[in-house]
């Protein structure tokens, strides 16, 4: 069976240079007007099955929220494709995306922000649906009630509005409204981060419940290590825009092979143990996506980089069981020099 | 209502004189516009009523003052304090509908230019700049030199100028607005453009209007007072607060102060109200401050 | 040189800082939160102790209550706080700002608010010279290139020179840290220094936390809701639930074995290794309104094992092990 969702190759930069006379810069002489391209997705490829949660997880400013945006449409990808349960949806306008808002809906980070705070609770929650319904629906209060009660609010909440909430309620409300109209894929990004640990885990565990009871897909984008080890069936690991290594949960964890995966997991802190020792730790900075750096994009932290890495930008490939990375170190069609030395 | 008296914003009214007394002499006004030429005795824009006899009498408490006009007459025998009731309406209808039309129009323009940015927004914000950088005694100037003079041409005039603020301030909230996950929300859920402008992002930038036109209402009545005393402003047949002072302000110099003096402190008493609450406004709504 | 008597007791016996019965109130128009209500600890010289609760804990409020940042609406209400044997609460202004600074240094959550982005970093760090030391004018840059380095930023000498605004979030983070430790204070209070960054430079800046204290022989209060990195660095935990103490202890003890229901159901909740089971430990409802709080224990309504008692009498925290101590009626600790 195919899968639901299939990326290929997606990319997405953004103009930030502004007006004309922003850009005006007087340089060697001449007067240019030099445009600052964002490179935020660089060639992403990825598929979800049915049922399955892919846990995508990077740090800020990695291009994951941007990936989740543009498989949503919220922007218009500039390269690549986006097929959604067989059907090309990448050039689709705002009409013909309309039939697709109701297979794929979207949980957002900041449960403050994400809901309007002058729409009541009932009207916010049955948005998604009323919208895509053809013609009024007379239910529309009984089925924004019956889908409270399924995130775990009572009836007493459907007149409220967002302010007289607590942000675990809040993040409830808006899984009620991805939920309205019954989609196949849910795209959640950062759910938890806003919340505090004991209600994180409520809303994961309504989260997964929810799944186990419809039967929907997850594409869950986290900076929490933890986090997307609990959920996810499968992780892909991004870094500038790339995605660098791509795996089942348990390969991910247990058999990281990109440089940059293992310095991640050293640097998560685990509750009791020690402080990571420093020789683990990556240094430097994450550069900027305006210049990418020539060849693989970790290699100016990568204490492992060589000559191939400034020379030639590495792709995916298999390494078997399902786990793909972005490595020179990891190409058996090459001389892989230092794996052994350094490791 | 109920909600209201419950509220903060009641609460902290209750404890700020200074808005009591703000709301208290608006009140007032409102007051004597609205049921004011019931009282006073004389309608000063009906000749028939007009005694060319009791022309130039003192107020009251002076010597020759009668006890019929509290505030002295003008040339005409007008009673002051009757003028002031009718050309405080006068004045206050030109503040407030100035305010409305310019709220209205700025509201709409920096909605559009907010929301969809580009072309729309550059040419929108130009003709703002544009517009900032023309007083609005010349564009009054103008239309009456083009049209002649009305009531309708100062409010033109008047909203040519006003509207750039709200605009402005609608386009800044827009952009904050739009950017937050509610509006994405929104489109994800599918909804066209047109319902997101007016569900979601319009009842969430009005708050801070509030501010800016109740303060405007001053203004306004301050600028549209500047117009008519240099003669570019309302016709000699509704006269408003501004005419008074330019009416009495020929005979100032005679002695024959009351007939400016008084409408002038009416027009500082309103707009100092107007500023009072707009004051506490300002503090209470602005978040930062918070 | 004299001959005066040691005195009997060995100075570590005063601790550096000593918080007894805090009470910060504030007054607002929805009722009075008790943002800290009666919250006692002492902190010896050298010493990490990380404060821990979630949202509306009160633990930011405490760091704000020993630098005597509290504004109105907000009052302390009663309490000490003994810090190098005086109550900062009965110091004036004027000496609170000699010791702000200079003996008790502060670190915020978002670096980017923390620097005032008109002066160079060096003009910050000379400020700090200036105004706390009586280090001449000569030597000050040489200092601050100094600490630029100890705080691992490349290029000191040209980055002196550099605006908080050409810093990446990692880097001005380690500035803030070099302008809260360049006059030597004794106690650094970090409210959630690293929440705003990534995980990578998380680690980097908690090790460098942690060194920076331990070659000053400062101390150190790590305010924070995340319980795995109070693990890595503190030496004893203090957790909090609605401006009150609920356990406090030894780090490895309180991690091990957790007394309070609250601190076991904090430490459940994070996701673990063990991805057979499938369902995190949750703790159930939400943290109460602060305006209006149960009586009797305040987490009795979210707690599985809560009787008749916890939702009538507050408990006290009572200590059960050396430095161990907590504010239940049942705790986990009694049925071992």
């Amino acid at each position: 069976m195919a899968p639901l969702l299939q990326v290929h190759d997606l990319q997405q930069r953004f103009d930030a240079s502004g007006g004309f006379f922003d850009r005006l810069r007087w340089r060697d002489g001449r007067l240019s007007a030099p445009r600052r391209i964002v490179h935020a997705v660089n060639g992403v490829s990825l598929s979800i099955g049915r049922g399955e949660v892919l846990g995508i997880v990077g740090e800020s400013g990695c291009g994951k929220s941007t990936l989740a945006k543009t498989v949503i449409k919220l922007h218009q990808p500039t390269g690549g494709r986006i097929v959604l349960d067989g059907e090309d949806i990448t050039g689709h306008d705002f009409a013909r995306m309309r039939p697709i808002r109701s297979k794929m809906q979207m949980i957002f980070q900041d449960p403050y922000a994400s809901l309007n705070p002058r729409q009541r609770v009932c009207d916010i929650v049955m948005e998604p649906f009323l919208e895509n319904a053809p013609g009024k629906v007379r239910d529309a209060k009984d089925r924004a009630l019956a889908l409270l009660a399924k995130v775990g609010l009572g009836p007493e909440h459907a007149d409220r509005y967002p302010h007289q909430f607590s942000g675990g309620q809040r993040q409830r409300i808006g899984i009620a409204r991805a939920l309205s109209v019954e989609p196949e894929l849910i795209i959640a990004d950062e759910p938890v981060s806003a919340l505090d640990v004991s209600i994180q885990a409520q809303i994961l565990n309504l989260m997964m419940d929810l799944k186990d009871e419809m039967n929907f897909s997850y594409l869950f984008i986290t900076h929490d290590l933890s986090v997307v080890r609990h959920i996810s069936d499968r992780i892909g690991v991004m870094y500038l825009g790339f995605m660098v290594e791509t795996g089942s949960t348990e390969a991910i964890f247990d058999t990281p092979k990109h440089p940059y995966t293992r310095a991640l997991l050293a640097a998560a802190p685990v509750l009791g143990a020690p402080l990571a020792a420093a020789a683990e730790e990556i240094r430097g900075e994450v550069p900027s996506a305006f210049h990418l750096p020539s060849g693989c994009c970790f290699r100016t932290r990568c204490p492992l980089a060589f000559d191939r890495c400034a020379a030639e930008r590495p792709v995916l490939r298999q390494q078997g069981d399902g786990q793909a990375v972005a490595c020179h170190l990891h190409d058996a069609t090459a001389i892989a020099p230092t794996l052994e030395a350094n490791a | 209502m109920k909600r209201f008296a419950a509220s903060e914003l009641f609460h902290s009214f209750r404890h700020n004189r200074s808005a009591m007394i703000g709301a208290a002499i608006v009140a007032m006004f409102v007051v004597m516009v609205s049921i004011g030429p019931w009282l006073v005795a004389q309608d000063p824009y009906d000749v028939a009523q007009l005694e060319l006899m009791d022309s130039f009498k003192p107020p009251v408490w002076l010597e020759g003052g009668v006890p019929q006009y509290l505030l002295g007459t003008d040339g005409q025998g007008r009673d002051v304090l009757a003028s002031i009731v009718y050309g405080s309406r006068i004045s206050l209808f030109i503040g407030f509908t100035a305010m409305l039309g310019s709220c209205v129009l700025g509201a709409a323009l920096g909605l559009l230019a907010g929301f969809y940015g580009g072309k729309l927004d550059s040419v929108i914000m130009r003709i703002a700049d544009i517009q900032l950088s023309f007083p609005s005694v010349l564009t009054a100037l103008f239309l009456m030199s083009a049209f002649g003079t009305g009531a309708d041409k100062v409010l033109i005039a008047l909203i040519s100028v006003g509207w750039v603020v709200y605009a402005r301030i609608v386009r800044g909230s827009t952009l904050r607005e739009s950017q937050k996950e509610y509006v994405q929300a929104a489109r994800v859920s599918g909804l066209p453009n047109r319902k997101i402008i007016l569900r979601h992002v319009l009842p969430n930038v009005l708050t801070p209007l509030i501010v800016v036109a109740t303060i405007q209402v001053g203004t306004f009545i301050l600028i549209e007072a500047s117009l008519s005393f240099l003669g570019v402003g309302v016709p000699i047949t509704e006269p408003s607060l501004g005419l008074l002072i330019k009416n009495g302000f020929d005979v100032l110099f005679s002695g024959l102060w009351w007939i400016s003096v008084f409408p002038g402190l009416f027009i500082m008493l309103i707009v100092f109200g107007i500023n009072l609450l707009g004051d506490f406004l300002r503090d209470e709504l602005n978040p930062r401050l918070k | 040189m004299t001959m005066t008597p040691l005195p009997s007791a060995e100075p570590t016996a005063t601790p550096l800082l000593s918080v007894t019965g805090l009470k910060t109130y504030f007054h607002t128009f929805a009722g009075v939160v008790k943002a800290v209500d009666g919250v006692s600890f002492d902190l010896a010289l050298g010493e990490i102790l990380g404060l821990v609760g979630e949202s509306g804990g009160g633990k930011s409020m405490i760091g704000f209550s020993i630098m005597g940042l509290i504004d109105p609406p907000g009052r302390i209400e009663a309490g000490e706080i003994r810090f190098e044997g005086q109550d900062l609460l009965r110091l004036d202004e004027a000496r609170m700002r000699g010791v702000r600074g200079k003996r008790i240094a502060m670190i915020f959550q978002d670096p980017m608010t923390a620097l005032n982005p008109l002066y160079t970093v060096g003009n910050q760090l000379e400020e700090m010279l200036r105004l706390h030391t009586d280090m001449p004018a000569g030597q000050r840059r040489a200092r601050c290139v100094e600490m630029l380095r100890d705080v691992g930023i490349p290029q000191p000498e040209e980055r002196l020179d550099s605006y908080p605004h050409q810093f990446s979030g990692g880097m001005r983070q380690r500035v803030v840290i070099a302008i809260a430790m360049i006059a030597g204070p004794r106690l650094l209070i970090a409210d959630e220094p690293t929440t705003a960054l990534d995980v990578t430079i998380q680690a980097q800046l908690l090790r460098l936390m942690k060194r920076q204290v331990e070659q000053t022989r400062a101390s150190l209060i790590l305010i924070t809701h995340d319980l795995a990195a109070v693990s890595q660095m503190a030496d004893k935990v203090v957790v909090l639930y609605c401006g009150r103490i609920v356990e406090r202890g030894p780090t490895a003890r309180l991690i091990r074995r957790p007394a309070h229901h609250y601190t076991r159901g904090l430490l459940d909740s994070i996701p673990h290794d063990d991805r057979s089971r499938r369902r995190l430990h949750q703790i159930p409802g939400s943290v109460p309104n602060i305006r209006a709080l149960p009586p009797g224990c305040a987490f009795a309504p979210r707690c599985s094992a809560a009787q008749p008692l916890c939702r009538e009498v507050e408990p006290v925290l009572a200590e059960f092990a050396p430095g161990h101590a907590a504010a239940c009626h049942f705790p986990l600790e009694a049925k071992l």
